[in-house]
């Protein structure tokens, strides 16, 4: 499959990345060869099973409220916090 | 005893030399405390070590009145850094944490700790456990100990490095496409990735979910089956976590003698160097000479596995990424004009390696609407046949066998621009993820240049027990870790 520098931008943007233009080069060249191996399982004869990920053995956990770390936990670790809350640049002038 | 002595002994030997009173546990700790300051500069195995928490958390175990109730009690044990540890940082080898410490333990430290276990620092990897050499750290390439210019394998090869070194006798790691098995072949130790959800992951950074793992590295097979034994069974905590039954030890001869191993005939090929195919094929007869039958098997679909796994892998991995945006934890970009965008954006850009961005980038493309199906709905497909493919053979066979890695470890640098070719040196590991089932590393042999060769033994899901009886028997036989050591 061919890689162009505007489908390395595009794939950065969905990816929320910011990309040099060198590195839009290099990752063109490597994703370019990645995505060609990968195309080998077109040659797999896909099967009528329906591929849902999920594993046989495992099962569902039933949905129960549990306790977690209560907000003055959880922003300790923020780079900036206000209280309980997470600060973030102003987005409403 | 001395402390050379010390360093040499296994968990159990630890365990049970501190209950007899051979030695005190101060002895132990100095003995690893002093060993880690002399080596861990030269291998770079370690982000993290401190004598003042390992203190903390002797005073607590010198409290207790009946050491004998804790089944690792004095053991050090060292943890990958994608593994949550409260009271030390937790970076994932990853500038975008660096600093960052967990409100909480992982459910695996936490059982760590009630067996009496020190957690003695945190291990280096490959950024998020993306990487087989573990030159894609932040803080770093881990070197061999075997070789100090070559690679320990990766993505746990600090863990591996260390334990190989003696410098503690079990390291945590975690393995989505093999990441214990391959640095454990790599420098010569012992790894065992369970059965996915029989370890609980609640704690471990996510790479790829479906596939990831968290198992012992260690230089016995009983050093493995005790850790194993400590951190498996059911937690609420995790949504895939298993309700497993109860795991009873057979009798080890009787269970070896005339159970049928199948070698994976596409694992043997051209693609393995000399020594490795030597020593595997020395491997399989000694099995013979257990009682077991070994014979060839296919497993076409095992040569797609890589294809699969790098869409699989890296299209959770760019969902699970999502969450290093600068906002609730981790590395945020300083500029002070900065619009919420640009900050998700910068943030994320100065945070993450090169790797890691290649991999989110596989990713999202591999997720993205118009590719979807051609890409991450044809790997999901693969996947499934490649179960149902592994689920017949072990209808007929009790364990499937492989050289761990097809090489040797490598030089620092020698693959390191070319990642198509570092995905390939998983080719033996990887469908053990993809199909969810249990499979161990250990020592088999050492290449002329003297570089450790692994071999891979997979059982069905659930069947650690009788995989730990095989390798232990096996490893009996062998006595490898008795004969070879490495001179770090």
């Amino acid at each position: 499959m061919q890689i162009d520098a505007h489908m390395v931008a595009q794939v950065a943007k969905l990816a929320h990345l910011k990309l040099s233009s060198e590195e839009i080069v290099y990752y063109q060249n490597h994703l370019e060869s990645i995505l060609g191996y990968v195309q080998q399982l077109d040659k797999m004869a896909q099967s009528q099973q329906v591929a849902t990920g999920e594993s046989e053995i495992q099962s569902e956990r039933e949905d129960v409220k549990c306790p977690s770390v209560g907000a003055e936990q959880a922003v300790i670790q923020a780079p900036d916090s206000s209280g309980t809350f997470f600060q973030v640049p102003r987005i409403i002038e | 005893m001395s402390s050379t002595k010390i360093s040499s002994l296994s968990a159990k030997a630890i365990v049970s030399g501190l209950a007899s009173r051979s030695f005190a546990l101060d002895d132990v700790i100095a003995t690893f405390v002093e060993r880690t300051k002399k080596v861990w500069p030269v291998l770079n195995s370690h982000v993290f070590f401190s004598e003042e928490v390992i203190s903390k958390q002797v005073d607590a175990l010198k409290k207790t009145s009946n050491p004998e109730a804790y089944p690792l009690f004095g053991v050090p044990i060292l943890v990958k850094d994608n593994i949550c540890t409260m009271d030390m940082p937790t970076t994932c080898g990853s500038k975008i944490l660096a600093g960052y410490v967990p409100q909480y333990d992982a459910t695996v430290i936490s059982r760590l700790r009630n067996a009496g276990a020190v957690i003695f620092g945190k291990t280096n990897q490959d950024e998020f456990a993306m990487g087989s050499s573990n030159e894609n750290s932040a803080y770093g390439p881990v070197k061999n100990p075997w070789d100090l210019e070559r690679v320990p394998g990766g993505s746990s090869g600090g863990s591996a490095a260390a334990v190989a070194a003696e410098l503690v006798p079990v390291a945590l790691g975690s393995d989505t496409g093999g990441s214990i098995r391959q640095p454990a072949s790599f420098c010569g130790v012992v790894g065992l990735k369970p059965t996915y959800g029989a370890v609980s992951r609640y704690g471990l950074v996510a790479y790829g979910s479906s596939l990831d793992c968290i198992g012992p590295i260690t230089r016995s097979v009983e050093d493995a089956a005790m850790v194993f034994d400590v951190i498996s069974g059911h937690d609420p905590k995790d949504a895939t976590s298993l309700h497993s039954g109860s795991r009873e030890i057979p009798n080890a001869e009787a269970m070896v003698s005339k159970k049928r191993i199948g070698v994976i005939s596409e694992l043997i090929g051209t693609g393995n160097d000399l020594d490795t195919i030597h020593s595997f094929k020395e491997a399989v007869i000694e099995l013979k000479a257990l009682g077991a039958v070994v014979e060839e098997v296919s497993l076409p679909e095992i040569e797609y596995s890589i294809a699969m796994y790098y869409l699989i892998a890296t299209a959770e991995a760019s969902s699970n990424l999502a969450r290093f945006d600068g906002i609730r934890f981790g590395h945020r970009s300083s500029d002070p004009t900065q619009s919420l965008k640009e900050l998700y954006l910068n943030s994320r850009s100065e945070g993450f390696g090169k790797e890691v961005k290649q991999r989110i980038m596989l990713g999202t493309f591999a997720l993205s609407s118009g590719y979807y199906d051609a890409y991450y709905g044809k790997a999901l497909n693969a996947r499934e046949q490649l179960k149902s493919a592994v689920k017949r053979l072990f209808s007929q066979y009790d364990f499937l066998i492989s050289p761990t890695s097809p090489t040797t470890a490598f030089k620092i640098g020698e693959k390191i621009a070319d990642p198509l070719s570092m995905y390939l040196s998983d080719i033996g590991t990887i469908a053990a993820n993809l199909a969810g089932i249990p499979a161990i590393s250990i020592p088999c042999g050492m290449s002329e240049s003297r570089l450790p060769i692994g071999l891979q033994i997979m059982a069905p899901w659930n069947q650690e027990t009788s995989l730990l009886q095989l390798a232990g028997m096996y490893e009996k036989k062998l006595n490898w870790s008795e004969r070879y050591k490495p001179n770090v």
